[in-house]
């Protein structure tokens, strides 16, 4: 009886990865006009945007129910930007819902869109950039994308019963910026709460921001050299589905530098002081006790004690034995 | 949940995987095609696609098995996260672990696609200077060529998908065509459990339900329905019964059921001579078509007309007008599609038909520990499928109560429709506050389990339970209720030629475990079939000992 009972209440091998819930790739690309011209004879927006547009077109067609969001994360003109989907045009999220069967119209729909808003935001860039101020950031973006998943993943499905999983990707081609430290940090771990795993791909500088990023989420960070192959770093490392993750290898390298950098000096260090408010690192006292990053002031009583040289006592086993010395 | 969208692709991936290498090769000149069979594939072999799509160089075998996590690092973390450690060693019996098995699956279903090939290549180490034997996997070229030309847009071979304006012709709506489909759909279904229905199936949807085995003509039937016989063939496919297999058709979703039909309708059509490649292409083009948008016929083969007029009859297709253009329904644009993406849209087909605006959830069944069941629902053809399996006993208006009861699953039982099955149909069926109470409870359990990193890893052992427990398990007991045989093969010993003899060799069976039945008093016994070589072996010995 017992054999026959098991037979029976034998549950089905249940491979997680075999489970194919549909998913949003969230793709946040660095459109910072001062950084691209450093980039000047490597690569060019226009041709990481080909690249791209074929890697939402790969994320399209793995399942019907995959969908895609395209950030820009800043420039002289505007900040963080929605290419695709729009937030503003409520028209059209009835017609994406009309398009989703048709996968060829979707491709075309999705790319034709996402290459229009780009084209505006390009157009209404300066033509001098002098006296002109960034707006927007990377966290900023990545920000707008967690908000932008959080309401699909949670709370979408409560009206319609669809889950969906997501996974973010930054194409960054600027240095870190210490100012943005905090906002920077929130985002990582409100992605790791979320359970989106944040995968990079950075040209330019290495980031140490980003690594962090991409190790605390469970993602991929990869540093590219060779702008060339770009497509097949898109289509291979940085297109792992988030159902496959728990049984693959990630290419990530795992010697990563978790020091943080002093936002005062930017100098990266091993030992610092940090803020009890908004926990930045510094390698010095800031100026007028002040946290330079929340403007928090600092207990000045506290401020003295650190600033304080250790002093050195002489050890006291010394005196006595020089005492001995003299008696004798 | 999944398992039923599981085995809708199962179904599908077997017939596309025993076309030969030429129908294939066929197959992938259409970029259409091309991705609706890779939507098919499992993901990690979507995973290997992608890898090796924009890859001008073929990869060796390694360097893709090195994508695949170690099945003893995974083991690891399973055993150090849960408490007992036992049970997850039980789980990874042999060399081979999951991750091996799921991944060297994915490699065969490619390769029986015709979709990757096996290589061997010479190779000189750099370092070394030494030839070595690479295994190295390339893409079909073909397929290459026409996946990547859908991806990039380079190339659209999709005739059907430019632009057609066409000025003179009717406006249809999403509504009438879904409202239209279900009709045709629901009717045959309506026929097949055996209610009234207002108009028969055509002959066409008839001889098919009969050639796939969900109806028969019954043997009684046949009897009484002699007189009527020179009517001709019609009146029997009227008259049909549905059989084991119709019961476990009922209980499956849309999609999986519209995909066994058309399956089917491929088989017959190979006997018709109709080419395949035309008729698959026409299956996966119908995916990609636009709702509420009309096709002209013209851009079809002969082939496909004809499977047009077929299709009619299933409410995949509007053809209002002949020879002119068709719409393809909703049942027909989501044919490639996800099973969740097709839920959305059998919602909006309830709400069209229910009329209610507030009508979102497809899952209407609440089941409570105490085998109570409520449905909120008002199409007949709900109400006679659970009353396969549930006794119902008060209709309101816009809901049915009732008991799962012995008597009643095990009048399921004995129709063939199987425990799990109406499980699974309960859990696909089950109202959204069911299934997010069930996820709350499991999020609580994960919660606790461990922290938050380790969630992918442990969910497979807990289990999302959206159906009572209790139910469920009273359903299984119910089922082992009525199979009481199990059947095992093996060999029987017996005319012994003294009590030592058979004492000794039933003993030794006895003990490496492979005795299944013994009488001492006939002195016979049953061995199991792996036993017998170690039996067979233990006995020459005795004989040579005894020599």
């Amino acid at each position: 009886m017992d054999a026959i009972a098991d037979r029976a209440f034998q549950e089905k091998q249940h491979n997680v990865s075999q489970d194919e819930t549909p998913s949003l790739l969230a793709v946040v690309i660095d459109t910072n006009p001062l950084e691209w011209t450093k980039l000047k004879g490597v690569i060019c927006l226009k041709e990481l945007c080909k690249s791209v547009l074929v890697l939402l077109n790969a994320h399209l067609s793995l399942n019907s129910g995959n969908r895609v969001a395209v950030l820009t994360s800043s420039s002289l003109n505007s900040g963080p930007k929605f290419l695709y989907p729009d937030p503003n045009d409520k028209t059209y999220e009835k017609r994406e819902s009309l398009l989703s069967s048709d996968i060829h119209r979707q491709f075309k729909f999705v790319d034709q869109k996402i290459i229009q808003e780009l084209q505006i935001l390009l157009d209404n860039e300066p033509l001098n950039p002098e006296n002109q101020e960034l707006k927007g950031s990377i966290a900023g973006a990545m920000s707008m994308a967690l908000s932008y998943i959080n309401r699909l993943t949670n709370i979408e499905p409560e009206s319609t019963g669809n889950t969906l999983r997501a996974k973010m990707l930054v194409i960054s081609i600027s240095d870190d910026s210490t100012q943005q430290y905090v906002p920077f940090m929130n985002c990582i771990f409100s992605a790791q709460k979320m359970k989106v795993s944040i995968d990079v791909c950075k040209m330019g500088p290495d980031s140490s921001f980003l690594q962090q990023a991409s190790d605390v989420t469970n993602g991929v960070y990869m540093l590219i050299k060779n702008v060339h192959g770009l497509i097949q770093y898109l289509t291979t490392a940085l297109f792992i589905d988030p159902s496959l993750r728990p049984i693959m290898v990630l290419p990530t390298n795992s010697d990563l530098d978790f020091r943080a950098s002093c936002f005062v000096t930017n100098k990266v260090i091993d030992i610092g002081y940090v803020c009890s408010v908004c926990l930045c690192i510094f390698s010095i006292i800031p100026r007028n006790n002040v946290c330079p990053t929340c403007q928090s002031k600092f207990d000045d009583a506290v401020v003295k004690k650190l600033r304080q040289k250790p002093i050195v006592i002489p050890l006291q086993k010394k005196k006595k034995l020089e005492d001995g010395v003299q008696r004798t | 949940m999944s398992d039923s969208s599981n085995l809708l692709k199962t179904t599908v991936n077997d017939y596309l995987e025993n076309l030969p290498e030429s129908v294939h090769n066929k197959l992938y000149q259409s970029s259409i095609t091309c991705l609706a069979i890779f939507r098919l594939l499992p993901s990690l072999a979507k995973f290997y696609v992608m890898s090796l799509l924009f890859n001008e160089h073929s990869v060796s075998y390694i360097d893709l098995t090195r994508w695949i996590r170690p099945d003893n690092m995974t083991h690891l973390v399973s055993s150090s996260t849960k408490s007992s450690s036992s049970s997850a060693v039980t789980n990874f019996p042999g060399a081979i672990g999951k991750n091996k098995m799921y991944q060297n699956e994915c490699l065969k279903r490619l390769k029986q696609l015709n979709l990757i090939k096996d290589v061997r290549k010479q190779w000189t180490n750099p370092n070394t200077g030494q030839l070595t034997n690479v295994v190295v996997l390339q893409l079909n070229p073909m397929f290459r060529k026409n996946f990547r030309n859908a991806l990039t847009g380079s190339q659209m071979s999709n005739d059907l998908n430019n632009d057609i304006e066409m000025t003179d012709v009717e406006e249809v709506s999403e509504e009438f065509l879904d409202r239209y489909s279900l009709m045709k759909w629901e009717n045959i279904l309506h026929f097949m459990v055996g209610s009234e229905v207002p108009e028969l199936p055509s002959i066409g949807v008839l001889s098919l339900l009969r050639h796939s085995g969900l109806m028969d003509i019954g043997e009684e039937n046949e009897f009484i329905a002699t007189p009527k016989r020179f009517k001709g063939d019609n009146m029997d496919l009227k008259s049909m019964k549905i059989t084991q297999d119709g019961f476990q058709f009922l209980l499956q979703d849309i999609n999986a059921q519209i995909w066994q039909l058309l399956l089917q309708y491929l088989r017959m059509s190979e006997k018709l001579m109709m080419n395949p490649v035309d008729v698959l292409n026409f299956i996966f083009m119908l995916g990609s078509l636009e709702l509420g948008k009309q096709y002209p016929v013209t851009l079809l083969s002969d082939t496909q007309v004809i499977m047009l007029e077929d299709l009619v009859d299933y409410g995949l297709i509007y053809y209002p007008e002949k020879n002119r253009y068709f719409y393809p329904t909703r049942m027909a644009t989501t044919l490639t599609s996800e099973k969740t993406t097709f839920k959305t849209a059998s919602m909006s087909m309830n709400q069209v038909l229910e009329g209610g605006p507030e009508v979102k959830d497809h899952g209407s069944i609440v089941l409570e520990t105490n085998f109570k069941l409520y449905c909120y629902t008002t199409s007949p053809l709900q109400i006679a499928i659970l009353n396969l399996f549930v006794h119902l006993r008060t209709r309101f208006a816009n809901m049915v109560t009732g008991m799962i009861t012995r008597e009643s699953v095990r009048e399921a039982l004995r129709n063939g429709i199987t425990a799990d099955q109406i499980i699974k149909y309960l859990e696909t069926h089950a109202h959204s506050q069911m299934k997010k109470l069930a996820e709350e409870k499991l999020l609580k359990k994960l919660e606790f389990d461990s922290n938050a990193t380790e969630t992918q890893q442990i969910g497979s052992q807990v289990k999302l339970e959206v159906i009572p427990p209790t139910v469920v398990d009273q359903i299984k007991l119910w089922q082992l209720e009525m199979d009481r045989l199990q059947t095992f093969a093996g060999f029987l010993f017996k005319d012994f030629a003294n009590a030592q003899e058979f004492e000794q060799l039933a003993n030794y069976a006895d003990e490496v475990g492979v005795m299944l039945w013994r009488d001492d008093d006939k002195r016979k016994f049953f061995v199991t079939e792996e036993g017998i070589g170690q039996l067979n072996d233990y006995a020459n010995r005795l004989k040579r000992h005894r020599a």
